[in-house]
């Protein structure tokens, strides 16, 4: 199955999903009230525009009810989340100019001969014995 | 141009010190001593030089095709280099550092706010972790995250003490002697302060973005701190080898997962490579943590010296541009017993001089004798 590629977002529209995540679905009035308590028609112009952003990179769908939007998020949020974290991590690690991660392994792109190459070496080497010589640790 | 003549002779030494650890590394097989000897080629980088080293002879060869020699022959070249060419070098690093720091600063931003989303791992994970770390006397143990995503688990520095994110996912799917090694692994990093070290990587990175062997003094370095990781945890937990082997293949099909239906992609060699020696010498048993002392301490110790030393070449001394187009040709000179050297004329006091002032030069100078370090080439 192949991994569906989220588009990138900003904190903000982040910040919006975060709300739909916790609400299931919710209208831009529900949205602009929870996000900025004190906004007036200027917030919900943001949020319209959030969701907007939103809608376009497919991760927010909408239905119109009656007379309002209703929006809902189309995107589990453990995929988002890891996904992004996934990105940016990669670009943070060891083969990026700029490290600043510290990873158990270095994920490069291994064959599926080489994993069993790999695989296979496991299996069959022994542990080999310390010999009389005790190393100290 | 005193910050370029300190620029090349960090890099310089840099690079004689980055040899010697690359010795040791692959050679002598000693990763302690490489990894102080690559993290001393960074320090050496950013260190400015306190004790100069003057160097005689090639100098001058190097001033006269910078253009720097004092030669009249150059002095068109000269007036051009010393003028112009320092500023749009310093322009063009500042702005590379700058770009790259920058684009840097941005990701760990990015990174630090989907950390936000993240959780703390689960009980028993935590107290693990606090048994394992109190074992390893780690004064400011981490903080515990679980993490949604396959990435590979992973220590970074925070604000007042680092943290270790582990990937919700594959908790699940280790057994106790995995899970133990594991959260080994990632201690051992942070009591040797390898999250620290890539503070530093990423300040040379940033600073030296126009230097290729910074990205591969990197990847050195940072193999030299996994085989020390390795070495500890198998020797904390020896009978634990075969598991701790296994753990990092798991780690990789969970983070890469090999699609159905396998596809030949492009190999990475190097990659693979360095994990089947891992895997190896995960497996070996005699391959335990070999401390020679003396060897170490003469090792660093001399690495030590390097660090506060610089290289001076001959940068010093404005040229003066010449006006006589006869004068510029080449003319061979005794110098005591020995072979005639090609020198490029001096400018003498008079030409040196401007119209009204009066002469400070040297006496050889005034009587234009050409002085030793003002040749440039030989015959």
């Amino acid at each position: 199955m192949k991994k569906r590629q989220f588009a990138s977002i900003t904190a903000a529209e982040l910040r919006v999903l975060e709300e739909l995540w916790q609400r299931g679905e919710a209208t831009i009035r529900d949205l602009r009230d929870a996000i900025y308590p004190q906004g007036g028609s200027s917030k919900f112009a943001t949020v319209q525009k959030l969701l907007s952003r939103l809608v376009a990179k497919d991760l927010v769908h909408r239905r119109k009810d009656e007379a309002n939007w209703i929006f809902q998020a189309s995107v589990a949020r453990d995929d988002l989340i890891g996904g992004e974290l996934r990105r940016v991590a990669d670009r943070l690690g060891g083969n990026s100019m700029t490290p600043l991660l510290t990873c158990l392994v270095e994920i490069g792109e291994l064959t599926s001969q080489e994993r069993a190459h790999l695989r296979k070496l496991l299996d069959e080497k022994p542990v080999a014995k310390r010999g009389p010589q005790s190393p100290s640790s | 141009m005193p910050w370029l003549s300190c620029v090349v002779s960090n890099v310089l030494l840099a690079l004689l010190l980055a040899l010697a650890a690359w010795f040791v590394q692959w050679r002598i097989r000693r990763p302690a001593i490489a990894h102080v000897l690559w993290v001393l080629v960074l320090v050496k980088l950013v260190t400015p030089p306190l004790v100069n080293v003057p160097l005689h002879g090639s100098p001058g060869i190097m001033a006269c095709t910078l253009g720097t020699c004092g030669c009249r022959q150059h002095a068109p070249r000269q007036t051009l280099v010393y003028d112009t060419l320092p500023w749009v070098l310093l322009a063009t690093w500042s702005a590379g550092a700058a770009v790259t720091g920058w684009t840097a600063w941005r990701r760990w931003r990015r990174f630090r706010r989907l950390i936000a989303h993240t959780s703390p791992a689960p009980p028993e994970w935590q107290s693990l972790a606090a048994s394992l770390a109190s074992e390893l006397s780690i004064r400011c143990p981490p903080e515990i995250l679980a993490m949604p995503g396959r990435l590979s688990p992973l220590v970074v520095p925070g604000r007042y003490r680092p943290r270790m994110l582990l990937p919700m996912a594959l908790l699940g799917q280790l057994n106790a002697s995995q899970s133990a090694a594991l959260l080994l692994h990632e201690l051992v990093h942070i009591k040797r302060g390898d999250h620290l070290v890539r503070m530093l990587e990423l300040t040379v990175g940033v600073a030296y973005w126009w230097l290729p062997i910074v990205g591969s003094i990197g990847r050195q370095l940072r193999a030299c701190e996994e085989t020390c990781c390795d070495m500890a945890v198998v020797a904390h937990l020896p009978q634990s080898r075969r598991d701790y082997a296994q753990l990092l293949l798991d780690v990789l099909d969970f983070v890469n997962p090999l699609p159905e239906q396998a596809v030949p992609q492009a190999t990475a060699m190097s990659a693979a490579k360095g994990l089947e020696q891992r895997l190896l010498a995960i497996l070996d048993a005699t391959q335990g943590t070999r401390h020679t002392w003396t060897a170490g301490v003469c090792t660093v110790g001399l690495a030590f010296a390097i660090l506060p030393c610089g290289l001076r070449y001959d940068f010093a001394g404005r040229p003066t541009p010449v006006t006589s187009s006869a004068e510029r040709e080449p003319a061979a000179v005794p110098i005591g017993p020995g072979p005639r050297l090609a020198v490029c004329p001096v400018a003498t006091s008079a030409e040196l001089e401007p119209a009204t002032g009066a002469t400070h030069l040297p006496s050889s100078d005034r009587e234009g004798e050409p002085r030793v370090k003002d040749f440039c080439c030989s015959s």
